[in-house]
């Protein structure tokens, strides 16, 4: 039966398990008080294939204890067959099967009318979609999901689907939805009491999306703190990445001075690492306004700084406007400066500094031209434009429809 | 929030558009044979045995005529509506303008009357449509930008088509600064730009200045353009404008830059540039001179205030020319009129020192100086009108015209 089965798929576990395992599942087969242990069971066969990184035979078993599920209750067994549907994605073996697992079991799943467990498949379906950026059928999925939920009135599942709608929306760029996803996911969130982790899942939202579009980067600094506590009251990987952004912020907010503070203090100091070190390094550079250092901290530590992202993005944005500074302070003095210099004063090539000088004129940052004949940057004032012509023209085409108004009478009268 | 799926909302699809599309895909030469196509339009008059047949067999005018008569016996004002915005859609089935300009009439003044904000909204993509059709892409800008958020019409396109659509007119209509905001930031065209990465690359090309690459899906643009069925007849103009537009770009903030960084830039070679530019600097198009013995583009903007002072004088003749023969008008054979035509004046003072080019004004001067001895003998001739005419040599421009108008005014009271 499924233990003989299950005896011959598993060669490699370590034989002592594998007998525990044997014998539990051969010895209780039509007992009833042992449908516990024999869960219990499943979920540790599971765990070890976890562990071994078997994703191939933890799909396989999903199917098999599929005949086993018709005996327990409905609820357990749609928590037993999401708890190792968690666990094979948690594997992220990218092994390609992924989605297809997911369908399969959704599949299923409608076919015995497990309504439940369909929909919180269907959840997690959506995360793998927002993971694997496909994010238009997250969006259709999710809101297929949602219309469901709301009927239900299942306020757990809402503010996980909410959540990851709001993530999508963020991701294509679309910042109102984005944010109207999120306040949304808080209200239903309000009515239930949430576990730690959501709740940390959705400051660290907030805080991102305060970033973003309005550059508010002292809520989002606050969020991101909160976050972060929620994620090291239960150890989870995820308060390093809330860390990560609360020094952000405080970068952003060119105060680097306070990450130093933050970082030698007691809460962060378990956490130092190579990313730690990568944003103290980001925030040395922004003190000193040097480019130079920016790129090499950017090229020692590109996989924390560049992996991620938000951080990316917003570093990039820091970079340009350190930039732009730079350029107008070096130019400050001059009327007429040759851009070779310039670009050996700021330590970049030519050509680079070339461009980004043509586009701050293009974007009226600089009011100057460039002449490449000669090599140079000319610089002047400012000017008001004279408003005096546009008023004199204007003035003529209002008199134009004075004139128009009274030839039409005069032409009555005559 | 969920999306929305707002087909629902749309009207029913007949004539459906996206027929006439295939049919004109396939009196292209190249899709002639194309079987797939064949087989799809096949397909849908097959399913819809009534509404193709309806619209492909009888002549269109049987169905204008089917039209008005219902609207005759329609009395609600929605519905009066609805039935506008089928004859433009047979409109723009058949490309029939007078017919769609008619309609489009009909319809505004019916809006006014008292229409709902769904019904105006779905008026202003029609209207749009019809703008991109007749080349108008200011105007179609506008428009679209307008009922981006609030689009409906799944009868006409649907809407990753309509986003598309939006972003080439606003590419060669909007400014740069609006371009951004309103295109490159707006979060409705973000969210389908990212299934389109063509469309984004081209925008992001044009707005961040990589030249090389904007050709490049310039190629892919025109390519699609021929393929579409309203904007077939106006690739070509399309294309040549999004060209100018990206030389401008380039050209502004130079003063002068050698024609190896420009080809280099725009991934061509020296002899494509020299054709191109010296193909539009002859239309007047672009404002710049090639030097090329020393390889180098001049550019020389035109001063703005010598442009304005222009703009000044001759809307002011022509306004003083009006207010004459008003005046003639209003004149009883007793009454010898007073105004002339006479519109001279020194150039103001500020010419010399405002200019932002750094140019020396004295060519520009050359051609004022023309102008003035113009004026001059037309105002000799005028003399014996009005012995007052000499004195108005040398008072500013406004403050003379201000000065006319009172004598005028006294006139007529």
């Amino acid at each position: 039966m499924a233990a003989a089965t299950l005896v011959e798929r598993a060669p490699s576990l370590p034989l002592s398990k594998m007998e525990i395992d044997a014998n539990l599942l051969s010895n209780l087969e039509s007992e009833e008080d042992d449908v516990v242990k024999r869960e219990a069971g499943i979920l540790a066969l599971a765990e070890q294939y976890k562990k071994a990184g078997q994703a191939h035979q933890l799909a396989q078993l999903i199917k098999d204890t599929r005949p086993f599920l018709s005996q327990i209750s409905k609820a357990k067994a749609a928590k037993l067959v999401r708890t190792m549907v968690d666990m094979f994605l948690d594997l992220e073996a990218t092994t390609g099967l992924e989605v297809e697992v997911c369908r399969d079991n959704i599949e299923w799943s409608k076919l015995e009318r497990r309504t439940f467990l369909r929909q919180s498949l269907e959840a997690r379906l959506v995360a793998l979609f927002y993971d694997t950026a496909q994010y238009s059928e997250a969006l259709a999925l999710g809101s297929q999901l949602l219309k469901e939920l709301k009927k239900l009135d299942d306020k757990n599942l809402l503010v996980e689907v909410q959540l990851w709608e709001s993530k999508t929306y963020h991701a294509l760029g679309n910042l109102p939805k984005a944010r109207a996803a999120l306040t949304s996911a808080r209200t239903t969130a309000n009515g239930i009491y949430c576990p730690p982790k959501l709740q940390a899942a959705l400051d660290l939202q907030s805080g991102i999306l305060h970033a973003a579009e309005e550059k508010d980067f002292k809520t989002a600094f606050s969020y991101f703190y909160e976050a972060f506590e929620g994620y090291d009251s239960i150890d989870s990987p995820k308060a390093l990445t809330a860390l990560k952004y609360m020094l952000l912020s405080k970068i952003m907010l060119q105060c680097p001075e306070d990450v130093h503070s933050i970082v030698s203090g007691k809460l962060a100091l378990r956490h130092s690492g190579s990313h730690v070190d990568a944003m103290k390094g980001i925030a040395a550079a922004s003190s000193k306004r040097s480019l130079a250092d920016f790129k090499v901290t950017l090229g020692k530590y590109k996989e924390e700084l560049e992996g991620d992202m938000i951080v990316k993005a917003h570093l990039n944005t820091l970079y340009d406007s350190m930039l732009e500074q730079n350029l107008c302070r070096i130019i400050e003095p001059y009327s007429r400066v040759q851009v070779s210099y310039v670009s050996q004063t700021i330590g970049l090539p030519q050509d680079t500094v070339e461009r980004k000088l043509s586009q701050m004129i293009l974007d009226s940052k600089l009011t100057g031209i460039l002449d490449q004949g000669a090599g140079v940057l000319i610089v002047w004032d400012p000017v008001t434009k004279d408003k005096t012509y546009e008023y004199a023209l204007d003035t003529i085409k209002a008199m134009e429809k004075v004139v128009d108004v009274l030839y039409q009478k005069a032409k009555k009268l005559t | 929030m969920p999306v929305e799926n707002l087909e629902e909302q749309g009207l029913e699809k007949n004539p459906d558009l996206h027929l006439a599309q295939l049919k004109f895909k396939l009196t292209l030469s190249e899709f002639k044979n194309d079987p797939a196509i064949k087989e799809e339009l096949v397909q849908a008059i097959e399913k819809d045995m009534l509404t193709p047949i309806y619209y492909f067999l009888y002549s269109h005018e049987e169905a204008i005529k089917a039209f008005a008569k219902t609207y005759d016996k329609t009395v609600s004002l929605g519905q009066r509506l609805d039935l506008v915005f089928h004859n433009i859609r047979l409109g723009l089935f058949y490309l029939d303008h007078s017919l769609i300009t008619r309609n489009l009439e009909k319809a505004k003044s019916l809006i006014e009357e008292g229409g709902d904000w769904d019904r105006r909204n779905r008026l202003k993509v029609y209207e749009g449509v019809y703008c991109m059709a007749i080349r108008d892409f200011k105007k179609a800008a506008n428009l679209f930008l307008d009922t981006i958020s609030t689009f409906t019409s799944y009868e006409l396109m649907d809407y990753t088509r309509f986003v598309g659509y939006t972003v080439l007119v606003c590419m060669i209509a909007l400014p740069r600064n609006d371009l951004r905001t309103k295109v490159v930031k707006g979060s409705e065209i973000q969210e389908v730009l990212h299934s389109s990465q063509d469309l984004k690359t081209y925008l992001l090309s044009l707005y961040e200045c990589q030249y090389q690459t904007f050709f490049q899906k310039l190629a892919w643009v025109e390519n699609e353009l021929q393929h579409d069925r309203l904007l077939a007849p106006h690739y070509r103009y399309y294309v040549r404008e999004m060209r100018i537009l990206a030389y401008t770009q380039l050209l502004e903030s130079y003063r002068s830059l050698t024609l190896q960084y420009m080809a280099t830039a725009f991934g061509v070679s020296t002899e494509f540039i020299d054709r191109e530019l010296s193909r539009y600097i002859a239309a007047g198009r672009l404002h710049c001179k090639i030097d090329k013995v020393g390889g180098i583009v001049e550019t020389n903007r035109p001063d703005s205030k010598n442009w304005q002072y222009q703009a000044v004088i001759k809307h002011g003749d022509i306004l003083l020319n009006r207010v004459q023969k008003l005046s003639r008008k209003g004149d009883t054979p007793t009454n010898p009129p007073h105004t002339s035509s006479s519109s001279t004046s020194t150039p103001a003072q500020s010419l010399g020192c405002r200019n932002t080019t750094g140019l020396p004004c004295a060519p520009i001067l050359g051609s004022l100086l023309r102008h003035r001895m113009f004026c001059v003998v037309r105002s000799f001739m005028a003399a014996w009108m009005s012995f007052t005419s000499m004195q108005m040599w040398c008072i500013p421009p406004f403050l003379f015209l201000s000065r006319k108008f009172c004598h005028g005014g006294s006139e007529l009271s």
